[in-house]
C-alpha cells in the first residue's frame, strides 16, 4: 500500500476542496516541489467513488414499524425503568414502607382528578393576575410547600397561567396551578410534598382525565386536563425541565 | 406542530432511516444494527429536553449512537461474532443489487466500504455519505480533527488501490467512473 504522506490530512482537504485560500496556496507550493505529495494527490484523485449513491438504498428500505412506535412506547419504557428503580431502592430501604407510601401517593391523583372534574372554562377565565400578584402568590405557595416554588411558563404549549391555590390532601398542602388553553377546559399542575422516590414522567388516566405524573426531590407532580396527549406530555416535560432548572 | 416536543418527534422520525444506515455501518449485521438503533432512539427520547432546537438533531443523534456503540454495545456485538465479516455477500442481503438500477459499481463500492475497518467506514459514512464537515464529524466521534482526516485519507487510499486493482484485473467490468463523477462531495 502507498505510504501516507506526512501532509496527508491537508492533501486530502485539498482534494476535497475544503481548504481556505491561504491553505490552498500552501499546498500548491508544496505540490510544486514535492513529488511524493503529487503522487499522493494523484492517488486520491485517481478514482472518485459514488459513496453516497452506493449507500442510498438504505434510505429506501422500509423502517420496521416498531421503531416509529418507539416514541409512543417511550413513556411506558421510562415508567418501566422507574418501576425497576423503585423496586431496587424499595428492597434496600424497606419495601413495605414504600408500598404503603405509594398507595397514598396514587390516591392523591384520584383526588386531584375528582376536583379537576368540577372545573369549567369559566372557573378561571376571568382571573387576571398582575406580575406582582403572581410574585406574591409564588411566595405564598412556596411557603406552604416549604420550598422555593417556580410557576412554570407553559406558553410553548399554549397554556396560560391563570391562578394558584392551596388545597389539602390528607393533612398535607397540595398546590394547584391552573392553566387555560386557547380552547377547551383548564389544565392543572398539582404539587404535593411526598416521600416517594424520584420517578420519570409516566402517563395515565384517572376519572377519564389524562395526566402525566412524576416525582423529584421530595415533591410529587401531576399535570392533568382534557387536552391531547402529546400536548399534555410536552407540557409535563416543559414543566419538569423548568422546575429542575 | 407547535412545540419543541412535537418538532423533536417529527424530526426524529424523519432521521430514523439515516440512523439505521449509520447503525448498519457500525454493527454490520441487521440484528446488531437494530439493537443499536433501538438503544439510540430510547436514549434520545429520554434526553430530548437536552436537545436545543437551534442545533442539528442529526449530529446530536449520531453522537449518541456513536457513544452507545463504543461504550456499550460493540463489545457484546463482537462477542456474538458479529464484529468480523466472514462472508462479504451477506452484507448486501437487503440491497437492490439484483435490480437493474443498482449498478455493479454501486454494489462494489458498498462492499468495499463495508470491508474497511470500523474507524475507516464510519469516517467515510459521516463525511462522504452524510456530507458532514470534517470538524463536525470529528466532534461526533469525539476524536481530534487530525485523527479523522488521517482515517479518511487512509480509507481513500485503500479504496483507490482496491479499485485500481479491479480496473487492472477486470477490464470487462469497465467501471464507468466518469459517469459517476460529480456525485462525490
Amino acid at each position: 500500500m502507498q505510504n501516507m504522506h506526512p501532509q496527508a490530512e491537508k492533501l486530502l482537504a485539498y482534494v476535497d476542496q475544503q481548504l481556505s485560500s491561504n491553505e490552498m496556496a500552501e499546498i500548491k507550493a508544496l505540490l510544486a516541489h514535492d513529488p511524493d505529495a503529487v503522487a499522493f494527490v494523484e492517488k486520491l484523485q485517481q478514482i472518485e467513488l459514488p459513496f453516497a449513491e452506493s449507500f442510498d438504498f438504505f434510505l429506501d428500505q422500509e423502517v420496521p414499524e416498531h421503531f416509529n412506535k418507539t416514541k409512543k412506547q417511550n413513556l411506558r419504557w421510562q415508567w418501566a425503568t422507574s418501576i425497576v428503580a423503585s423496586l431496587v431502592v424499595g428492597l434496600t430501604l424497606g419495601y413495605y414502607a414504600s408500598k404503603i407510601n405509594n398507595e397514598d401517593h396514587d390516591n392523591w391523583i384520584v383526588r386531584v382528578a375528582d376536583y379537576h372534574l368540577l372545573y369549567v372554562r369559566d372557573t378561571v377565565i376571568e382571573t387576571h393576575l398582575s406580575s406582582s400578584e403572581i410574585s406574591d402568590l409564588k411566595n405564598k405557595l412556596g411557603k406552604a410547600l416549604n420550598t422555593s416554588l417556580k410557576i412554570p411558563d407553559l406558553s410553548a404549549q399554549k397554556l396560560k397561567f391563570k391562578r394558584g391555590q392551596i388545597l389539602d390532601a390528607n393533612g398535607k398542602p397540595l398546590i394547584q396551578l391552573a392553566y387555560l388553553p386557547q380552547d377547551g377546559l383548564p389544565v392543572a399542575l398539582c404539587i404535593l410534598q411526598s416521600n416517594v422516590i424520584d420517578s420519570l414522567p409516566k402517563s395515565g388516566v384517572s376519572r377519564g382525565l389524562p395526566y402525566v405524573e412524576w416525582s423529584k426531590n421530595g415533591l410529587s407532580y401531576v399535570i392533568i386536563g382534557k387536552i391531547n396527549q402529546q400536548q399534555l406530555e410536552a407540557a409535563a416535560l416543559n414543566a419538569a425541565s423548568q422546575i429542575a432548572g | 406542530m407547535t412545540d419543541n416536543t412535537d418538532t423533536f418527534d417529527q424530526a426524529l422520525i424523519k432521521i430514523i432511516p439515516r440512523l439505521r444506515r449509520y447503525a448498519r455501518v457500525l454493527a454490520i449485521t441487521a440484528d446488531g444494527s437494530d439493537e443499536l438503533l433501538q438503544a439510540t432512539l430510547e436514549r434520545a427520547l429520554a434526553k430530548k429536553l437536552q436537545w436545543q432546537q437551534d442545533t442539528y438533531l442529526d449530529r446530536w443523534l449520531f453522537t449518541i449512537m456513536s457513544s452507545i456503540w463504543k461504550n456499550e454495545l460493540r463489545y457484546r456485538n463482537t462477542r456474538k461474532g458479529n464484529g468480523v465479516i466472514h462472508d462479504i455477500n451477506h452484507l448486501c442481503d437487503n440491497s437492490k443489487e439484483n435490480k437493474p438500477e443498482r449498478t455493479f459499481l454501486l454494489t462494489q463500492v458498498f462492499k468495499e466500504v463495508m470491508l474497511l475497518s470500523e474507524n475507516h467506514r464510519e469516517a467515510i459514512l459521516l463525511v462522504y455519505i452524510e456530507g458532514i464537515k470534517y470538524q463536525h464529524a470529528a466532534d461526533i466521534l469525539s476524536i481530534p480533527l487530525g485523527t479523522l482526516m488521517s482515517r479518511l485519507a487512509r480509507a481513500r487510499i485503500i479504496l483507490a488501490e482496491k479499485f485500481s486493482e479491479t480496473n487492472e484485473t477486470n477490464n470487462n467490468a469497465v467501471i464507468k467512473l466518469d459517469e459517476h463523477r460529480g456525485n462525490n462531495p
